[in-house]
Parts: C-alpha cells; sequence; structure tokens
C-alpha cells in the first residue's frame, strides 16, 4: 500500500503543478456580481461563469450567487454554463469604479444534464442539493468512451467496482456469481433486475438515447424497495428534442493475443479476436403533442476466450403523447435477441483462455454455456399536474425473459429445458407542495415475478415459482432556511417468501444538507436496505455447470446506512472551478447471503451466512477550466469490510479503490482523453471455490489504463457533427481477473465513427 | 493549451508506473503433488475365493464413475493414483497414497478386480463413508477409515 500512497502525493503533486503559474494580477476596476437561477426560480450553485476577454472565471457559490471584482473598463462577453441548463452569453459594459448586479436565469434542457438528479427524491433535483452521496454518467462520458455497456458506464464512478456480474457500490456486493445483485437497477425510476436469477442485464439499454446514469450510493430501499440494499442505479433515457436528430455510430475492434505463447492453447487464442457493431438513434417531436425516439443496436463479438461469443439484435423505442396541457403519456419499450457463448470458469491459470470441467457425480459440469436469450421490456407512464403544487404518476411494467439452451451440436434443447421469467407490476406516485418550504412524495407499487425452469427446482420439486410483493412510501422534505434542508421517509414492504409465507420491511431514511457558507455543504443521513434473495439463490438445484442446491428457507438479507460528508465547491484562480467531496459511511449488513461451500451435499448453497459491516471513507476532487475544455478528476475509496462473525475481511472486496481521469481538448477538433482505475486485491477470497476450479482463488489488483483521442468535425450551420475516436482499452496489457477464474480482456484497440444529423 | 502540457507530462507516466506490473502470468512448472491419504481398513464377513482376489488396492476418485470404464480411462490418462495391493485374508489392514493432487476426492473406495478382463471386472468392496465421503487435499495429509462387510458389499453404480 505504501507504493499506492506515494501514487497519491505524486498526483497531488501533479495536481499543484497544474494550477501554479496561473495566477493573473487583475487591474482595479467595476464590480459585477448577482444570482444564477433556474428558469423555475431555484438558486443555482456551481455554475461556470467566464470572461473569454479577460481570461477570467469563476463559478456560482452554494446560494447561486457570484462575483468578480476589479473589472477593467470595457465592453466583454460573459459565457454561463453548466451541465443540464443552456449555455448563455451576454454582452455586459462596465465602467471603473462601477457596481453592476447582473440576475440570469438558465433554461433547463431536456436532453443533457450531470447537475439535474431525480434517484435520490423520486423527484428533480439539483445535485448540489442532494444530502446522499450520488455520481452521474453524462452523455458526453458515454459517447466519448464509446459506452455500450453497463459495466463499462460503472467502471469510472467512484466507490463503484464491477466484479463480472456483481456491481458493488462501496464493497456491498463483494461476488455473487452473477445472482441476487444488492445493488438496485432501474430504468426511468422501474425495477429492471431480472425475474429469474435478480441479477442486472448490463447489455440492455438504450445508450445513444440516455440523458444520464445516475448512481445512489447508500442504501435505497425506503424509495425503491429490495434489491436496493447498497445503492441504486437509475438509468434516465431522453425526452424528445425540438429538432430531428439522428445518430449513427459504427464501431470495431480487435482483441490483442495474450503475449504468453503457452496460454494458446486453442486455435483462435493467437489470432486478433474482433468486435463490432453499428448503433442507431433517431428522435423528433411531430407537432406540440406527440415526441418519439427509437434506437437500436446490431453487435457481434468473437471474444479473446475460448466459447465466449456473443451477437445479438437491440431494439428501444419511446413514444410521448402530451394529451393535454397538464396530462402527458409515455411508452418506453425494448426488444432484444443474443446468442451467447458464455464463458464460466477457466481451467486454470496454466489455460486460462479455455473454459474448464468440474468432474461430478455421474456426470462433469461445463465451464461453458451456450443459448438463445430473449427479453421485452414495456413501460408506461402517465402524468398528471393537477395543479402547479400537485402531481401524480401510474406507472406499469412488464419484462419478460426467455432463455432456450444450445447443445453441443448446435441445436435448441427440447421446451422442457427452457427457462422463462416474467416480472410485471405497476406503481402510484403523488407529490404535493404542501406548503413553500415542504414537498412531500407517497405512492405505492405491487410487483409479481413467475418464473419456469426446470433448473430451479426447490425440495418441494415445483417447476413454477412466482414472488409477489407490495409497498407503500411516503418522504417528506422541508427547506428550514436557503441553507438548511431535512428529509424523512419510510418504505412498508411485504412479501412472498414461502408459498403461503407473507414477510414484511419496514426501512426508514433520514438525511440533511446544510450550507455553512458559499463555497461548503454538509450533509448525513441514515437508511435502511433490504433484499428478498432471488428465485435462482432459494431454488437453483442443477449441477450442469457448477455444483448448486436449493434452499427454500433462506431469508430476507438488511442493511443499515450511515453517512456524513461535505462538498467544497470553489472558484480558483479566476481560471478553474474546484469541487471537493469527502465521505465518511458506514454500512451494517444483517444476514448476509453468501454461496458455501456445503460437505454435506457436495455442492454448493446459498445461505444466510453472516453480519458484516463496511465501513470507510472517500474523497473525490475534479478541476475543471471554466471553457470546461480541460478536465482532471481523481477519487479515492478505503474500504474496511469486516465479517463480524469469523472476524476477517469480507470475501472479494477491494480495500482501495483509486481513478483518475483526465480530458483535454487539445485543439477546437481533437479531445484527447485518459482513464486510469486501480482496485487494490481483495484480503480475502472464497477458497471452497477453488477445489472445484483450478485457481480460482487467484485475484490479484487491478491497474487498467484506458486511452482514447476523438477528432470532431462539427458544421452548426447544418446540423451536422462528425466523430472519429480512437481507443484503446487496458493500455498496457495488464492481465487480471474480471471476476473468480475468468480472466479479463486484454489490450484491445477499437476504432469508433458517430454521425449525427 | 501549452500550459496545460505538464499536466499530461505527469499523467502518461504516472499511468506508467502503475501499470508497469504486468500482473497474471503462467505458474511455474508445478511442483510434485505432496497430498497423501493414509488409512486402515477393516474386514468382516466371508473373504471371496481366491480367483476373485486379483486386485485389492484403495483408490481416492475426484468423481463418481457409472462405470468402471471412466477408472480405467483416468489411469490410463495417467490422473489416477492408488495403493499397493493390500493383503488377501486379514482382519485388517493399512494403505497409503502419496503424492495426491489438491482437491476433493468424492468417491474413495477398496476395489477388486474379480474377473479376468482387467477393464471391466472390477467392484467396489468398501466405501469411505465419514464426512460425507469426501476427503479434502490441501497439501496435506489425511488419515481414514473404511469397513469392507462382505456380506453386505455397496452397489456400483452408486445410488
Amino acid at each position: 500500500m505504501k507504493q499506492l500512497a506515494g501514487y497519491c502525493f505524486f498526483f497531488l503533486l501533479m495536481v499543484a503543478w497544474f494550477c501554479c503559474g496561473i495566477i493573473h494580477a487583475q487591474d482595479t476596476g467595476g464590480e459585477l456580481r448577482g444570482t444564477v437561477l433556474s428558469s423555475g426560480g431555484e438558486t443555482l450553485p456551481g455554475v461556470h461563469l467566464y470572461i473569454a476577454e479577460l481570461q477570467a472565471g469563476t463559478v456560482t457559490t452554494s446560494d447561486g450567487t457570484y462575483r468578480f471584482r476589479s473589472i477593467p473598463s470595457g465592453s466583454y462577453s460573459m459565457r454561463i454554463s453548466m451541465m443540464g441548463f443552456q449555455t448563455e452569453i451576454i454582452t455586459i459594459t462596465i465602467s471603473a469604479g462601477e457596481t453592476m448586479v447582473l440576475d440570469i436565469q438558465l433554461e433547463p434542457i431536456t436532453f443533457q444534464s450531470g447537475e439535474l438528479v431525480v434517484t435520490a427524491s423520486r423527484r428533480s433535483q439539483l445535485i448540489g442539493r442532494v444530502s446522499v452521496s450520488m455520481n452521474t454518467i453524462t452523455p458526453a462520458e458515454i459517447e466519448s468512451r464509446n459506452i455500450i455497456s453497463l459495466n463499462q458506464a460503472l467502471d469510472y464512478v467512484p466507490g463503484v467496482q464491477v466484479l463480472g456480474n456483481s456491481v458493488n457500490v462501496r464493497g456491498s456486493s463483494g461476488f455473487t456469481y452473477g445472482v441476487g445483485s444488492r445493488v438496485l437497477l432501474l430504468v426511468d425510476g422501474v425495477p429492471m433486475m431480472g425475474p429469474d436469477q435478480g441479477g442486472m442485464d448490463f447489455d440492455g439499454l438504450p445508450f445513444t438515447q440516455t440523458r444520464q446514469i445516475e448512481v445512489l450510493k447508500s442504501p435505497g430501499s425506503a424509495l425503491y424497495g429490495g434489491g436496493a440494499l447498497g445503492g441504486v442505479i437509475n438509468v434516465i433515457t431522453k425526452d424528445f428534442p425540438d429538432e430531428p436528430e439522428t445518430t449513427l455510430r459504427f464501431y470495431g475492434g480487435v482483441y490483442e493475443p495474450v503475449k504468453y505463447d503457452v496460454w494458446h492453447t486453442w486455435s483462435g487464442a493467437s489470432d486478433y479476436r474482433q468486435f463490432r457493431g453499428i448503433l442507431f438513434g433517431h428522435s423528433q417531436k411531430d407537432g406540440d403533442r406527440f415526441g418519439f425516439w427509437l434506437s437500436g443496436r446490431l453487435h457481434d463479438n468473437a471474444g479473446y476466450l475460448q466459447n465466449n461469443t456473443t451477437e445479438g439484435l437491440e431494439l428501444y423505442t419511446k413514444l410521448g403523447w402530451n394529451v393535454a396541457r397538464n396530462i402527458d403519456i409515455s411508452l418506453y419499450s425494448s426488444a432484444r435477441r443474443n446468442r451467447n457463448y458464455q464463458f464460466l470458469y477457466w481451467n486454470g491459470l496454466k489455460d486460462p483462455l479455455r473454459p474448464g470441467e468440474i468432474r461430478l457425480p455421474g456426470d462433469t459440469a461445463s465451464g461453458s454455456n451456450r443459448g438463445l436469450s430473449d427479453r421485452l421490456t414495456i413501460l408506461p407512464v402517465f402524468t398528471h399536474n393537477i395543479n402547479p403544487k400537485i402531481q401524480y404518476s401510474l406507472k406499469g411494467r412488464l419484462f419478460g425473459v426467455a432463455f432456450r439452451p444450445i447443445d453441443r451440436q448446435g441445436n435448441v434443447r427440447p421446451s422442457d429445458k427452457h427457462n422463462v421469467g416474467i416480472r410485471y407490476g405497476g406503481e402510484a406516485q403523488i407529490n404535493i407542495q404542501a406548503a413553500d418550504q415542504m414537498i412531500i412524495t407517497a405512492g405505492g407499487s405491487f410487483d409479481e415475478n413467475y418464473i419456469r425452469s426446470d433448473v430451479f427446482v426447490g425440495e418441494d420439486s415445483l417447476m413454477v415459482r412466482n414472488q409477489p410483493e407490495g409497498a407503500l412510501f411516503l418522504q417528506a422534505e422541508y427547506n428550514w432556511s436557503r441553507r438548511l434542508t431535512t428529509t424523512a421517509g419510510f418504505r412498508y414492504d411485504a412479501y412472498q417468501v414461502h408459498t403461503l409465507d407473507t414477510a414484511t420491511q419496514f426501512s426508514p431514511k433520514f438525511s440533511t444538507s446544510y450550507a455553512a457558507n458559499d463555497y461548503l455543504t454538509l450533509r448525513a443521513s441514515f437508511g435502511r436496505g433490504f433484499r428478498v434473495p432471488s428465485v435462482a439463490e432459494r431454488f437453483f438445484n442443477n449441477a450442469d455447470f457448477f455444483p448448486l442446491v436449493s434452499n427454500i428457507t433462506l431469508q430476507p438479507e438488511t442493511s443499515t446506512g450511515y453517512e456524513a460528508g461535505f462538498t467544497y465547491m470553489r472558484p480558483l484562480q479566476g481560471l478553474f472551478s474546484f469541487r471537493a467531496e469527502l465521505t465518511g459511511f458506514w454500512n451494517e449488513y444483517q444476514s448476509l447471503v453468501e454461496p458455501t461451500f456445503q460437505s454435506a451435499s457436495g455442492s454448493f448453497q446459498f445461505i444466510n451466512l453472516t453480519e458484516a459491516r463496511i465501513r470507510g471513507a472517500e474523497a473525490a476532487i475534479s478541476i475543471t477550466t471554466f471553457d470546461q475544455n480541460h478536465q482532471l478528476s481523481t477519487s479515492y475509496t478505503l474500504l474496511d469490510p469486516a465479517d463480524l462473525e469469523l472476524n476477517q475481511p469480507l470475501v472479494y472486496r477491494s480495500k482501495h479503490l483509486l481513478q483518475i481521469s483526465g480530458r483535454s481538448f487539445i485543439t477546437n477538433w481533437m479531445e484527447a482523453g485518459l482513464d486510469f482505475r486501480t482496485a487494490s486485491a481483495p484480503e480475502r477470497v472464497d477458497t471452497d471455490f477453488s477445489f472445484f476450479v483450478s485457481d480460482a482463488e487467484l485475484f490479484p489488483a487491478v491497474y487498467v489504463t484506458d486511452a482514447r483521442m476523438r477528432f470532431i468535425r462539427s458544421q452548426p450551420s447544418e446540423k451536422f457533427e462528425l466523430v472519429a475516436t480512437l481507443m484503446v482499452r487496458n493500455l498496457f496489457n495488464y492481465y487480471y481477473v474480471e471476476r473468480p477464474a475468468i480472466f479479463a480482456p486484454p489490450r484491445n484497440f477499437q476504432i469508433v465513427v458517430e454521425m449525427k444529423f | 493549451m501549452v500550459r496545460y502540457a505538464p499536466v499530461l507530462l505527469f499523467l502518461i507516466p504516472l499511468v506508467l508506473a502503475l501499470s508497469c506490473d504486468s500482473g497474471l502470468e503462467p505458474p511455474p512448472p508445478d511442483p510434485d503433488p505432496v497430498g497423501v491419504i493414509s488409512g486402515t481398513v477393516t474386514y468382516s464377513g466371508n473373504w471371496p475365493p481366491e480367483n476373485e482376489l486379483r486386485e485389492l488396492i484403495f483408490v481416492p476418485l475426484k468423481f463418481i464413475p457409472s462405470d468402471f470404464t471412466q477408472v480405467l480411462n483416468e489411469f490410463l490418462l495417467g490422473n489416477l493414483k492408488s495403493s499397493e495391493r493390500l493383503e488377501f485374508y486379514v482382519p485388517s489392514d493399512t494403505f497409503l497414497v502419496t503424492e495426491l493432487e489438491n482437491g476433493v476426492y468424492v468417491y474413495n473406495i477398496i476395489a477388486n478386480q474379480y474377473g479376468p478382463v482387467v477393464f471391466t471386472d472390477w467392484r467396489p468392496l468398501g466405501v469411505y463413508i465419514e464426512n460425507d465421503g469426501l476427503i479434502f487435499i490441501d497439501n496435506d495429509t489425511v488419515f481414514i477409515h473404511i469397513h469392507v462387510d462382505f456380506d453386505n458389499l455397496p452397489p456400483f453404480p452408486p445410488e
């Protein structure tokens, strides 16, 4: 760890250099000050104001005010910008000794955000006013990194680590073999967890039509119910622009063969394996009342591992109808077909690019799995603004998955081997501005999933499973003053755990934020989370790929989270905006479900294993020039994950996470970007797995660097933009595992060409 | 932009320094496996006639075979270790299997070749049943006991 501390010091030194030599002496002159507000009248902190002629800038304080001093007499153009709002350019004329007061109003834009979030309180809020830890991933980041999968998007969120298909928010999940995520995935606020395994589908998301991805990094069950044990990821889709927009993106690339010849144990291992795809999107309004967008992706990936190919087609649409001045209806839908050859575990470190085998009584379990996967999602929403102070919405959801396994001869296996799962439900929510200072949010929801599978046969021998649940929630937000805001709420969930047994869960939350001065905002929060074990965890009984037996007595796991922190945001040297966040957190987990080897059955089984505590701290710093052409950001997360029963570290949690990102417009048509992330090796891993899979206990530290160059040709008059990107992922060809017994992608090269018109 | 060049000048060596370790690499050649199963076997009932005692050995297996051909295949592949021949017509005996690879041995038997065909004429006389029949080897020595009841031989393939 000394090495890491040295690097942190090195980075701080670098930041210091970045800021050196930029101090400007300013002439005495006039003064300009004022407040920046949204069109709704809300003061906006963190707005960038920049006077190009003077190369001087500032950023608004926590109450939305700004001030320039000593402006020489003259006429200047001032650029006012903030993510999520339309940029304004205002001409000002000021004379020596004059004090000009200029209040500015910014219009929000619907298709690009970053500062407005909805996940923390189920309503639109400025991120600076949110009293829990949150991060956003903007469309610009999604585009510039050619993000086509959610795990790629999450790789650079502070405190988030993705292990295979398990998302860890501050160490919440560890590695759970792809079932039973402790982080909840939402699309436009609607849960999108798989009805069968309760896991996340990283690929089925409309990335060309994503307004932003929000990551809530504390238990969120008080608003979203089960699954939000460690946090929430909310993918917000775009609305409809006033002018039609079309996007076409082509990408293609190759994985470099691994450098060790002894690992070239199959015919494809020494080839440059290809991946490619086309993304498309179109959105437009039809008159004042109708709008739609559609998007899709056609892709295939030969994979860098044997038996690890994917090919598929995804289609997404959203329709909007403004029925009346105060009534809106929208319908989001997606359909997807994938043909996958999935690599499950390797053949040991001697042969990491080929799947292994587990020899079991009477059979041999295979380390790869082949099948056809179909998914369908329909999310209708009805919104009615009864008056400016009362709004309610009704949301429905239908999420279906079907998996048809393919045998070794390439034929689809008989229908009794197919898995079918459906999740459906609805939700009603009302937002009431009860007083000038108070907003109340309340509602209820119902969900049920239905699964038919020959592998979910528990001790009761049934092949059809369902798991209904219902909930009521209430939250009140009170603004005691312009500086102090308090939020309190709860959610009451009832769900069926056995065929006839119903259990309940009460999840309270409390949070507060206080703007101590112009630059410093303090926040603290408390919340509870819970997760009902997925059908797979309770009923999976199969040894085709891994020896796993059911446990129908599995109980929900719960969490209690506390956090406190501050955000410090101020202009630096008249050229940069500086933002720093520091958060301390303490999460307690009860009845944590972990896969555990049971010697009695010679198989693994999900059991309520342990009490755990994950505490730690997270620091994030970013420096951005006022013209937003250059940015440097870093974050560091320290985790202390403890299994309180064994008095040992929790398995598969890294103690140290560090991320560094930089981007810079070298010219107005060329941008360079570099991302680096590291995670220390977990202090403890599951050694039972390595009895069956050779070297499954290997889990080295991660050091991954991604680099990109973007070339932009833009013709604003013709509304045409052409962007070509060269990307190298895992630039230094560092070999590590993306989850136990799966070799992570080696260095790969990618070319992306995107047209917008 | 020139003024920001130092940033890039620092970023590049930083990531270079952090990424200089190449991570996973092929393991060195395996050291000889050192796992050992040391055991005792006791007998009860009537021993079979001598012409059915062509071979009598202890065999630890990492899988449960559905027929003895699978066992022979493993033997031919060099993946199988067994004890020396056990003594016939004694009330008890000891056995030792050395140089075992780490892992879980799920079917551990006293095996008897009872007929002339070496590929098929095998049967288990006794099965290790303690610890649910599992032996975990992790570079160590495990001590076990097996009882053979000639009047009540275990089924094969196992139920």
